[in-house]
């Protein structure tokens, strides 16, 4: 129980510091948004209301979970309810397999997605090659990690 | 026991094998060897057939 509850608050910890960081970016953006040389012509509606999405759906969550997790803390039932839910060796097992799949499935789409833009759109192919890229090598690095670990 | 109600259903159930440690604190709680607790008739043929 004690190990969750300093789990729980490295997460108010990072949670915070989650908070801080976006609404830094949010009031940077604000201030600096004609000088920062983006592409605001070719920027679609789309792409705009993607940011706002990112940028204030991850704030608000933040608030939410750090708001959820003081009041676990102070509910010792509930903190115990959760902590014997977070610490159930199935669910860690069926999040670890549902992980795995999706991650191979997500590897796989996006191999199929960097050939096909290959194809038509350069821009498009680049960012997606170099996110392949990145995704191979930390699936790689996840793989030796836990290799070692266990 | 450190573990869900949704977990001991799906060990009743046969749907999902507990751990050494979880078998240990089932068989515990009723105060009784593994053995009484857990069915390992499956695990016993395939030893005996020559299965590690």
């Amino acid at each position: 129980m004690e190990a969750y509850k300093r789990r729980l608050e490295r997460q108010n910890m990072a949670l915070w510091c989650g908070i801080a960081l976006l609404a830094a970016l949010d009031v940077v953006l604000g201030i600096f948004w004609d000088d920062l040389g983006l592409d605001v012509f070719q920027m679609t509606q789309q792409a705009r209301t993607m940011q706002s999405m990112l940028l204030f759906g991850f704030l608000i969550y933040f608030i939410v979970r750090l708001v959820k997790n003081k009041r676990r803390l102070k509910d010792p039932w509930a903190y115990e309810e959760e902590a014997r839910r977070q610490g159930d060796e199935r669910r860690i097992l069926v999040g670890e397999k549902a992980a795995k799949l999706s991650a191979d499935l997500a590897l796989a789409g996006l191999t199929v997605a960097v050939f096909v833009t290959s194809l038509y759109n350069m821009d498009m192919f680049q960012a997606l090659y170099y996110a392949l890229l990145a995704f191979v090598a930390l699936r790689l690095a996840a793989w030796f990690y836990y290799s070692r670990k266990y | 026991m450190g573990t869900t109600r949704q977990t001991i259903t799906s060990i009743e159930v046969g749907r999902y094998t507990a751990s050494l440690p979880l078998a240990y604190k089932i068989a515990h709680y009723f105060r009784l060897p593994i053995e009484a607790v857990f069915d390992f008739s499956d695990l016993e043929q395939e030893v005996r057939h020559g299965g590690v």
